[in-house]
C-alpha cells in the first residue's frame, strides 16, 4: 500500500518531525507500539478516534490537520 | 531485542509447537504424541511471558495495542475455520466409510490434530504478519 490510504491522507510524519519526536517516543506518549505508528504514517493502518485524538493532542493540532478525506 | 519482536516471537514458538504436535497427532506419530504436555505448556507459557511482559513494561501499548488486537482479531476466525471444517470433515469421513474407524481413540487422536492445528495457525500468521510489517 502506498503512503497514504484511498481516501485518507495523513501528514502524521510531518507533523511528528515537526515536534522533533521519533516514532517511538510518540508511540510511547500515547501507549502504543512503535509499529502502529510506522503503519499510520505509512497508510497502512487507519487509527481509531481515540488514538487520532491522543496523536493530536500529543502533537499540538487537530485532528484535520493529520488526517483528511481526499 | 525489541520488546515488540519478543511478542511476536513468543507467538510463532508456541504456534509451532502447535502445528508441529497437531501433524503429529494426525500421522499418529507416538514420539510427538507423547509430547502433548508441551502445547499446553506452550500456550501457557505465552499468556504468562506475555503477562509479565504487559505488567513491567512501561509502554503496555508495546505488547498489544489496538493494531495488533485488530489485526489478531481478524486472523483469529482462521483458526476456527480450520477447526470446524475438520472436525466436519472428520466426522463426514466415519459416516461415509464407517468400517475404517475401529476404535473411537483414534477419532479423538484427529479432534486433538484439528484442534491443535486450528489454534496454532492463528498464532503463527499472526507473528509472520507482524515481522513482515516495515521497519
Amino acid at each position: 500500500m502506498g503512503k497514504n490510504h484511498k481516501e485518507l491522507n495523513n501528514k502524521l510524519e510531518e507533523f511528528r518531525k515537526r515536534a522533533s519526536l521519533t516514532q517511538s517516543e510518540l508511540a510511547e506518549k500515547v501507549g502504543v507500539s512503535r509499529k502502529s505508528i510506522n503503519s499510520i504514517e505509512n497508510g497502512v493502518y487507519i487509527p481509531t478516534t481515540v488514538l487520532a485524538l491522543k496523536i493530536s493532542k500529543e502533537l499540538n493540532c487537530s485532528v484535520h490537520d493529520l488526517f483528511q478525506l481526499t | 531485542m525489541r520488546l515488540e519482536n519478543i511478542v511476536s516471537s513468543i507467538f510463532l514458538v508456541c504456534g509451532l509447537v502447535q502445528i508441529v504436535l497437531g501433524v503429529g497427532y494426525f500421522l499418529d506419530y507416538a514420539p510427538i504424541i507423547m509430547l502433548s504436555g508441551l502445547g499446553l505448556l506452550a500456550t501457557i507459557s505465552l499468556f504468562v511471558i506475555r503477562g509479565i511482559l504487559y505488567s513491567r513494561s512501561k509502554n503496555k501499548g508495546e505488547v498489544m495495542d489496538e493494531r495488533s488486537h485488530a489485526r489478531w482479531l481478524s486472523i483469529l476466525p482462521i483458526g476456527f475455520v480450520i477447526t470446524n471444517i475438520g472436525i466436519a470433515l472428520l466426522i463426514h469421513s466415519v459416516f461415509y466409510d464407517v468400517g475404517t474407524v475401529k476404535d473411537i481413540d483414534v477419532l479423538i487422536d484427529d479432534i486433538v490434530g484439528i484442534l491443535f492445528v486450528g489454534w496454532g495457525t492463528p498464532l503463527v500468521l499472526f507473528s509472520l504478519s507482524e515481522f513482515r510489517e516495515k521497519p
